[in-house]
């Protein structure tokens, strides 16, 4: 990743550019995806493939929304609103509905950030310009301070400051995943028209509620883990009874400001996930503990993974 | 008894070899790189005239050599190797293993060869380009990309399970950070099955 960076640094002309520059054009591209009507077309790059999707983002006297719309394959589309999330999956015959997280009070399709929290966990460089959809973009690099973490790129464009391109690199400098918009339409203009995907009924119509809470300094779980890395914090807490096992299982959320991870701890009699496992940007980690299937998930370097979950004890006192 | 390498390879391909000769092949093929470019290329015939595969399609080639070896274990590493109940029994997947991600190596870089008409050539490179190596290599069980990729996770209900969670992950992760867009997009694109 240090390679990556540097070459980048000595190419780039505006290279030194400050951190606050930076933080500026992320300031505003937090407002653009909250407050913007767009719709795009958009590739997702990883291991040597390429999918297509489409997103629409509204705001109106309704409320915000926004849908994913897959354009290879199979339809598939999720759509979120301020107060539900929606996965319509036709390969399953099967529409899904949760509730939107507690405590959302601006969900945006692409980005949240807290751009001053970034910065104890990666440079933030404003490295030139760009072009992309055939828009001028600004580039702004993030580089790890550690390798608990991936580097990422990100073309802003210039007029609406909405994001272009997002590429994730490890720490070989090896892209592991890219976000790159073809087309991206802005304006007011722009309507939610429903469902983008062909009507279709589906075969079972099932209906997920997700009973959720933020995290409460006093309830934080029947675990604590003792080996998380710096700079990733305790986001979110979540206990639930799965449907289908009926075992209770504790989600934990970890975040740094642009990396996450979830770790799910299930009571359970026999072993589920053991190692690691991949999929594109995505890696997961499963290990058997004390009667717990603990599985951690997230686009973090697999080393975050197992580090996270390798030193775990039950809170005193709490019942089981 | 076989003294020919070539017949040897013939017979190895054809299932023919007794169990004491395929562990001495076997390990004579792991030194002899001509040998083991040659067993790619016959492999490659031997499909083409059974199966008469489409020879544009590089991943119904292996595809179809690693579904002849699906009934038996695949080592995967060394260590592994200690625990077959025989000698002879790892060593003919092993084997077959090799056979399959040769031969896929061995398409994908002479492709153009075959479509040219330029026939066979001795001349195949100890080292070949392809796509994607590690992916290639490291997952001679699994057909597509899009699953995920893990030497436990290749039952149904684990993979299940991982996009379970996967999907709440998701929802709660986009609350914070970059990723906002990027777990949704990985449900739209991961879920779907091929």
């Amino acid at each position: 990743m240090k390679y990556f960076f540097i070459l980048l640094t000595l190419l780039s002309p505006f290279a030194q550019a400050t951190d606050d520059h930076a933080l500026f054009w992320l300031e505003r591209m937090v407002k653009a995806v909250g407050e913007t009507n767009y719709d795009g077309v958009f590739v997702y790059s990883h291991d040597g493939m390429m999918e297509t999707l489409r997103i629409v983002h509204t705001v109106d006297e309704d409320g915000e929304k926004e849908r994913i719309f897959s354009l290879n394959g199979e339809p598939r589309e999720i759509i979120r609103d301020n107060q539900s999330i929606t996965y319509i999956l036709p390969d399953e015959k099967a529409i899904s509905t949760s509730k939107q997280p507690a405590g959302n009070k601006h969900f945006s399709g692409f980005f949240t950030l807290e751009p001053k929290r970034l910065q104890t966990n990666y440079r933030i460089i404003l490295s030139g310009s760009g072009r992309v959809a055939d828009r001028m973009a600004k580039v702004i690099i993030f580089q790890p301070k550690d390798h608990y973490r991936y580097g990422y790129k990100l073309h802003l464009d210039d007029e609406y400051a909405l994001p272009l391109q997002w590429d994730m690199f490890d720490e070989d400098d090896y892209l592991i995943s890219s976000i790159m918009f073809t087309r991206l339409d802005v304006g007011r203009d722009i309507k939610d028209s429903g469902p983008l995907m062909p009507a279709k009924t589906p075969a079972i119509v099932e209906k997920v509620t997700a009973v959720s809470s933020p995290v409460v300094p006093e309830r934080t779980g029947n675990w604590v883990f003792r080996r998380i890395p710096d700079g990733f914090k305790l986001e979110n807490f979540i206990e639930k009874i799965q449907p289908e096992s009926k075992n209770r299982i504790e989600h934990y959320v970890f975040g740094d400001g642009i990396a996450s991870f979830s770790i799910y701890v299930e009571k359970t009699p026999r072993s589920k996930l053991a190692g690691e496992a991949h999929v594109g940007a995505l890696n997961a980690y499963g290990l058997y503990h004390s009667g717990y299937q603990v599985t951690s998930v997230g686009e973090v370097p697999s080393k975050t993974l197992q580090m996270a979950v390798s030193d775990m004890r039950l809170a005193t006192s709490v019942p089981q | 008894m076989m003294t020919d390498k070539t017949d040897k390879l013939s017979a190895l391909l054809d299932d023919e070899l007794e169990t004491g000769g395929l562990q001495a092949f076997v390990k004579q093929l792991t030194e002899d790189d001509e040998q083991r470019n040659k067993l790619a290329r016959y492999a490659l015939i031997s499909e083409t005239i059974k199966n008469k595969p489409s020879v544009t399609d590089v991943s119904l080639i292996a595809d179809r050599v690693r579904a002849e070896l699906e009934n038996e274990p695949v080592v995967f590493a060394p260590r592994a190797q200690k625990k077959a109940r025989s000698a002879g029994h790892w060593l003919k997947p092993a084997a077959g293993a090799a056979i399959a991600a040769t031969v896929a190596m061995f398409a994908v870089s002479n492709l153009s060869r075959f479509n040219a008409g330029s026939g066979f050539s001795d001349e195949f490179p100890v080292t070949v380009d392809i796509a994607r190596p590690v992916h290639y290599n490291q997952s001679l069980m699994r057909p597509a990309s899009t699953q995920w990729t893990s030497a436990n996770a290749r039952s149904q209900e684990i993979e299940k399970d991982l996009n379970h969670l996967l999907r709440q992950h998701s929802e709660f992760s986009s609350q914070s950070g970059m990723q906002g867009m990027l777990p949704y997009t990985t449900i739209v694109v991961y879920d779907r099955k091929h």
